[in-house]
């Protein structure tokens, strides 16, 4: 069965006849197939031989004609990067297949045409003699040939247009943030992208600088360099719909400390004065491990740093779902101001060249653009401090022109903790202890008019806001759109939201319900209450100790709204409701039930992003520090969380690793936000460098391995085979919970492997190990876990990670090689019956129906001499015995003819009748003499003694032998009949009861009766001397009931004459008959018989016998032709005796012992 | 007439048969397939006529009679061996078979030992007056016997090993069969040539007197 065909350009699986695609209309037969080199049949590509002609295809594994075979490898197995072109080469560089389609598009099938295409175009440059690739840079080769690259863009399209369509929207964010600046000022649009081509140079990373220089070399040859055609692409940071997650993290998401430095350098430039060392790390979260500095600064601080991840979780959400595509004049209420629509205007068309359904960016733009206005705004008022603030922000934010839709922001779509951010920063000048701000954060949630440039919604959309959906009236539209769409996908639903939030809202809607509390009540009357959930609640008690009446009501409001909004609405109340302690994840121990609830929540947390863990990282440990109830509510609770739970994370994530590694490694199965996140806490400086290292390495030596520093941080050491070759996304180092340790230093060695593959060095990591498998498994594997090491587990983690399922884009850098070894493991699923869907079956249906080979009886073993005797019996049943040969094996031995030629046997033949005829006709030739008589005895005197008695005569002889017999026979009945005896005749041969009838017949006055048949050999003559005795009365011998006169006679027998030339039936006769009677037994044979007869006659057992011929004148004749007839034949057998002997002194001819050869005409 | 006729059907099937000189041929096949054939079907007419019709008559007249029904037990053993041509059943014939290999081995035996070892050892001894030869007599009888001794000890090549005692009595006896037969080969063919002098002589005299006349 055929699998379906991927298409190589699009990624859509055809039906394996198909030779186009049915999605994008490539040719399938050139992508995704091998063409046989013999008869150019297409076959798929895990095939090692032609399904047509047999012929092996050639594969990866091709030869000496295609020598960059090995660097087409080679590159597969070099770190991911992104596509450069030679300096020299710049002018070829075409826009549409230059850069890589996922680059241009942004959607998920691009990811796996970006390391193919990636991989072309360096085998092309590489040797563009050399003949591509036999898989790929082959097909590569064929649609080349087929649709040669234009050297030249179309002349319809501007250049800048099309670097427009090929950038991603994040490249062309820094762009745009320059060329919006420009735009303000008045230029149009051809001016600001010639501006910014100027201008471009400077804050580009390396890898883009390069590709701008040789784009700007390309202006040579009437090419338009790619970074200006993005700066009248349109300004958004982030397009959502167009691109990846990671893409969208790379350019549309920053929002944390040491995001894109570039960009923060490019900010710090225009605005001035901005604090580099604030810039690092948003001050809002490091309020809390930066206690001891100025409250009021750090508070002026938290607006500036408003970080981006709610408009990249909006933005990824969006992008999840384009269901909520919404354009800002169609998803907005409010209405935009001039600039905006003509910045809109002039966005839009850029946009929707390439990103048609992107319209739902522009409310991220407007959201993150806001936040950036107006905390620049407060920081403005906030004197020196907000100068330092919109440093810190990324330029997008700190445009003064804000995205259309902007200030139509509804109030209700601002999430809380983006109020309680405005409500100190508006405080900035005032006081703000803890109280205050505690208070304030109680109050934001019902004045969002209090942030500038938003207005305030209609009093109608705040009343259907119930007080029960006070968190989702929180949530902005976009979002609760999101949400909406999200809650209808019921995948998408459950892997976004992380079962840790799950469990919360159980226990919570318990505790609820035990207290009494009406969900509905206890938000609205008191938001102060309302308590972080469980796993917050280790902080929250430290909170509590702090500031027992602050820390409660921050706690709840500064639970982020993208993970309210996440949660499903029922749920939503519950995440509000107050924790007990005993929810705390670490803390439930009282019974396993809890512990598996326990463990169950932390399959969520181990959800959590991973820059969490680097924010706490960056930020000193701020338990201890005792922070005041605002900055504690200003930096959300649950960023600690990995204070609480660093180790358990790490724990449950190495655990998970190993099982359930692939619902944690692929990067569709992540839930959207926490992808989202941790491409968010990616390094983009360190990664954007080390894509220029890979850059600059690759045009050097593409073959080389990446050694550098800023390359190794993009690969993952210790991971399987397959995937160490390839470059990894950042998000899967990035993907597990990073384990915070104070010293650093420590850490440096393991920043190369993945955070969630790091063993638990500690012994409190193994301890809580242990405790987490004794709690969690009782299984028979736990055992071996107490046995294995940290590293060991670490392997298992890597090990199963081969079986994770790798994305598909990912799975486009795995070697070739590997990628066939894994498609022949797989066994198809079973389609029909009670296992279908099912792999691995064990096959039961072939060997049950297998007909079994029934065991034979044979010889343990032959040898040769046997196996020559079967031979020869076999060959002496089927072929005449004068065509056999036999070799005997025996040293000496000459091979041995059974028979001779026919014209041998009629040469001995006509010899032999020659030799009789002889002697009859010349009997004096010969003058032999009579041989003396045997001692015969005198059958006729035994005869005649037996007169007037009772005689059994047996015909025992055929008539083949009548011509012998039949002489005496009629002398012993002619004595017979002259002494008047009473005869009865028997014959043990069927054909000799018609001879004794027709004797007995020649005899008219001889009293004879028959008794017929006598069958059984010697049992029958056994059975007649039993009725010999003579009180024996046989009424029958063989059934047939014998005449009173035959038994009067049998029993009255005194004589038995045996006529026979059997030599059986003489021995017969005299072992069973004389010996068990005593009648006296005499016998008339043939002269072969005689010799036999004459030792029981010699014994007395025989009272006489007979063998010579009867006809004495014919016998003197006779005589002396049979023996010219013997002499003859002595003379014929010595002469072939003497034959053979010559024979057997020639030189053998067989060749081995046993072996039988059939030589015809061979005497 | 009718003699004439046979003669020369005689003739004709004799000339057949030795035809065989010459090799396998059809007119061999031919005698020899008649002569079989006649010989089969004549047996079988003699059997059923003279053992078969008998037993069944018995039966029939008077059943319960036991002088009738014991001959109801050799008759079955006979059925069954028919069943010998069905293999799902064959086992069936094979009791029969079994009974008449036993029965006659156990009879063959006691006839060869009290019929003919103990008589001609003791004649050997007593008769001849020579006991050398009633011992050598002895021996060669054991030897032969001992030579249709298979069981013997298998070496690694699968070989069945003998004794050398063994091997010594097995290789006489083996001689004494050669011996035998030969002389049993001797006066078969001894008799042969006696029987085709004889045909000879008759066809000799048959063409003499036809050439004579004296045949009508």
């Amino acid at each position: 069965m055929m699998e379906p065909i991927r298409c190589a350009h699009c990624g859509a699986e055809n039906p394996p006849d198909s030779k186009f695609c049915n999605r994008c209309g490539q040719a399938i037969r050139s992508h995704a197939r091998q063409v046989c080199p013999s008869c150019t049949t297409p076959n798929s590509r895990n095939l090692l031989y032609c399904d047509n002609c047999g012929t092996r295809l050639l594969g990866d594994k091709l030869p000496k004609e295609e020598p960059e075979e090995d660097d087409s490898q080679q590159s597969r197995t070099q770190p991911f990067s992104l596509p450069a072109r030679p300096p020299g080469q710049t002018a070829e560089l075409d826009y549409e297949t230059g850069l890589p389609d996922w680059l241009k598009t942004g959607d998920d099938a691009g990811h796996g045409r970006a390391a193919e295409e990636s991989k072309r175009e360096m085998a092309a440059e590489e040797g563009s003699a050399q003949e591509p690739d036999r898989d790929d840079s082959l097909e590569a080769e064929a649609g080349a040939s087929a649709e040669p690259l234009p050297q030249e863009p179309p002349d319809d399209v501007s250049d800048e247009e099309i670097i427009a369509g090929s950038l991603p929207d994040w490249l062309l964010d820094d762009e745009m943030t320059e060329s919006f600046t420009q735009s303000e000022q008045g230029a149009d649009e051809e001016d600001s992208l010639n501006a910014d081509e100027e201008e471009f140079d400077e804050p580009l990373p390396d890898w883009l600088q390069a590709l701008s220089e040789g784009e700007a070399e390309s202006t040579d040859t009437g090419t338009s360099p790619a970074t200006s055609a993005a700066a009248d692409a349109e300004q958004e940071p982030v397009s959502g719909d167009d691109l990846d997650d990671w893409e969208v993290m790379f350019g549309g998401t920053e929002e944390t400390a040491g995001t894109l430095d570039w960009l923060e350098e490019m900010s710090a430039e225009e605005i001035g004065g901005a604090s580099e060392e604030e810039a690092e790390i948003p001050h809002w979260l490091a309020e809390p491990a930066d206690a001891s500095e100025d409250e009021a600064e750090a508070e002026k601080l938290v607006g500036a740093e408003t970080p981006d991840w709610p408009s990249a979780n909006a933005s990824h959400t969006s992008a999840l779902e384009p269901g909520v595509e919404k354009s800002p004049t169609e998803s907005e209420p409010h209405e935009p101001g001039e600039a905006e629509v003509e910045r809109a205007e002039a966005e839009q068309p850029a946009l929707a060249d390439e990103a048609p359904a992107s319209e739902g960016r522009d409310d991220e733009e407007a959201f993150a653009a806001w936040l950036a206005e107006a905390t620049s705004q407060t920081a403005a008022e906030g004197g020196a401090a907000g100068a330092e603030a919109e440093a810190e922000l990324p330029l997008w934010m700190l445009e003064d022109e804000m995205p259309p839709g902007f200030g139509e922001i509804e109030e209700d779509q601002i999430p809380d903790w983006l109020r309680e951010m405005s409500e100190p920063t508006e405080a900035t000048t005032a006081e703000s202890t803890a109280e205050e701000l505690a208070a304030e954060a109680a109050d934001v949630p019902d004045s969002p008019t209090e942030i500038e440039g938003v207005e305030e919604p209609p009093a109608a959309e705040q009343d259907e806001v119930s007080q029960g959906e006070v968190s989702q009236g929180e949530v902005p539209e976009w979002l609760a759109s999101a949400e909406e769409e999200a809650e209808a996908e019921a995948v998408a639903d459950e892997d976004e939201l992380p079962d840790w939030l799950t469990e919360v809202e159980l226990e919570e809607e318990a505790d609820r319900e035990t207290e009494g509390l009406p969900e509905a009540q206890a938000l609205p009357e008191a938001p102060e209450e309302e308590e972080p959930p469980d796993w917050l609640g280790e902080l929250d008690e430290n909170l509590a100790e702090t500031a027992p009446g602050e820390a409660e009501p921050l706690a709840t409001a500064e639970l982020p709204d993208w993970l309210m909004e996440m949660a499903p609405p029922e749920m939503e109340a519950d995440l509000l409701a107050p924790a007990t302690p005993e929810d705390l994840p670490v803390g439930g121990e009282d019974s396993e039930a809890e512990m598996e609830a326990f463990f169950a929540d932390m399959d969520g947390v181990d959800e959590l992003p991973d820059w969490l863990d680097e924010v706490e990282a960056a930020a000193p440990p701020a338990q201890n520090e005792e922070p005041p109830a605002e900055e504690a509510g200003e930096a959300p609770e649950w960023l600690e969380l990995d204070e609480a739970l660093p180790d358990d994370l790490t724990l449950l994530e190495s655990e998970r690793a190993r099982e359930n590694g692939p619902e944690v490694v692929p990067h569709e199965e992540l839930p959207a936000w926490l992808d989202d996140v941790m491409f968010e806490l990616e390094e983009t400086d360190e990664f954007l460098e080390s894509e220029a290292e890979e850059v600059t390495t690759a045009e050097e030596a593409p073959a080389a391995p990446e050694t550098s520093e800023e390359g190794r941080s993009m690969r993952i050491e210790g991971v399987p085979e397959e995937l160490a070759g390839a470059e990894l996304p950042v998000w899967l180092e990035e993907s597990a919970p990073i384990e915070t340790t104070p010293d650093e230093a420590q850490r440096a060695p393991l920043e190369e492997v993945p955070e969630w593959l790091r063993p638990p060095a500690e012994a409190e990591a193994a301890a809580e190990v242990e405790e987490a498998v004794e709690f969690e498994h009782s299984g028979e594997w736990s055992a071996d876990f107490d046995e294995l090491p940290p590293e060991a587990e670490a392997e298992i983690a890597a090990a199963e990670l081969q079986e994770a399922e790798i994305p598909d884009w990912l799975r486009a850098l795995k070697p070739r090689a590997l990628l066939e070894e894994e498609e022949a493991d797989v066994v198809p699923e079973e389609t029909s019956g009670p296992l279908a869907g099912l792999r691995d079956v064990i096959g039961i249906a072939p060997v049950v129906a297998e007909r079994r080979r029934s065991e034979m009886l044979t010889p343990t073993s032959t040898s040769e001499t046997q196996q020559q005797q079967v031979t020869l019996l076999r060959q002496l049943v089927r072929s005449d015995a004068t065509d056999v040969v036999v070799a005997t094996g025996h040293p000496g031995a000459a091979d041995r003819s059974v028979a001779g030629s026919p014209l041998l046997r009629v040469l001995l033949a006509v010899l032999l009748l020659a030799a009789l005829l002889t002697g009859l006709f010349l009997p004096d030739l010969l003058s032999t003499a009579p041989p003396p008589a045997p001692a015969t005895g005198e059958v006729p005197a035994a005869v005649a003694a037996a007169a007037g008695e009772s005689v059994l005569v047996a015909f025992d002889y055929t008539p083949a032998m009548a011509g012998a017999l039949e002489a005496p026979a009629r002398e012993i009945l002619e004595a017979l009949e002259a002494g008047e005896s009473e005869v009865l005749f028997v014959s043990q041969s069927p054909a000799g009861l018609p001879l004794a009838t027709a004797a007995v017949a020649e005899f008219e006055a001889l009293d004879a009766l028959s008794l017929g048949y006598l069958p059984g050999e010697a049992v029958g003559l056994r059975r007649l001397a039993s009725c010999l005795a003579p009180d024996a009365a046989c009424a029958s011998l063989t059934g047939a009931p014998l005449s009173p006169a035959a038994q009067e006679r049998l029993a009255e027998v005194n004589l038995v004459v045996v006529v026979t030339g059997e030599r059986e039936d003489l021995v017969n006769w005299i072992e069973q008959v004389d010996t068990f009677t005593t009648k006296p037994l005499v016998a008339a044979v043939t002269p072969a018989v005689a010799p036999v007869a004459l030792p029981y006659y010699t014994s007395g057992q025989l009272e006489a016998f007979t063998a010579a011929p009867d006809r004495t004148t014919a016998t003197e004749t006779t005589l002396d032709a049979l023996a010219l007839g013997h002499w003859t034949v002595i003379g014929l057998l010595g002469l072939g005796n003497l034959y053979y002997l010559l024979l057997s002194l020639r030189p053998r001819r067989t060749t081995s012992a046993g072996r039988v050869r059939k030589v015809r005409g061979e005497g | 007439m009718i003699e004439l006729a046979g003669f020369v059907i005689g003739l004709l099937l004799t000339l057949f048969i030795y035809s065989y000189i010459i090799g396998d041929n059809p007119l061999y096949q031919i005698a020899v397939h008649i002569l079989v054939g006649v010989a089969a079907a004549y047996a079988l007419i003699i059997a059923v006529e003279e053992i078969f019709v008998p037993v069944g008559r018995r039966l029939l007249a008077d059943p319960a009679a036991p002088e009738n029904a014991i001959w109801a037990i050799p008759l079955a053993l006979a059925f069954l061996l028919l069943f010998t041509w069905l293999r799902p059943v064959a086992w069936l014939g094979h009791s029969s078979v079994a009974f008449l290999a036993a029965v006659g081995a156990a009879v063959a035996l006691i006839g060869v030992i009290a019929g003919t070892l103990i008589p001609q050892v003791l004649a050997g001894a007593t008769v001849t007056g020579n006991p050398l030869a009633t011992i050598v007599t002895a021996l060669l009888t054991a030897s032969v016997l001992l030579y249709f001794q298979f069981t013997g000890r298998v070496n690694p090549e699968g070989e069945v090993v003998f004794a050398g005692w063994q091997r010594a009595i097995r290789g006489i006896g083996r001689g004494v069969l050669m011996i035998t037969f030969g002389a049993l080969f001797a006066a078969l063919l001894s008799t042969s040539l006696l029987l085709l002098l004889d045909w000879l002589t008759g066809a000799i005299d048959g063409v003499f007197a036809i050439v004579a006349g004296s045949i009508p």
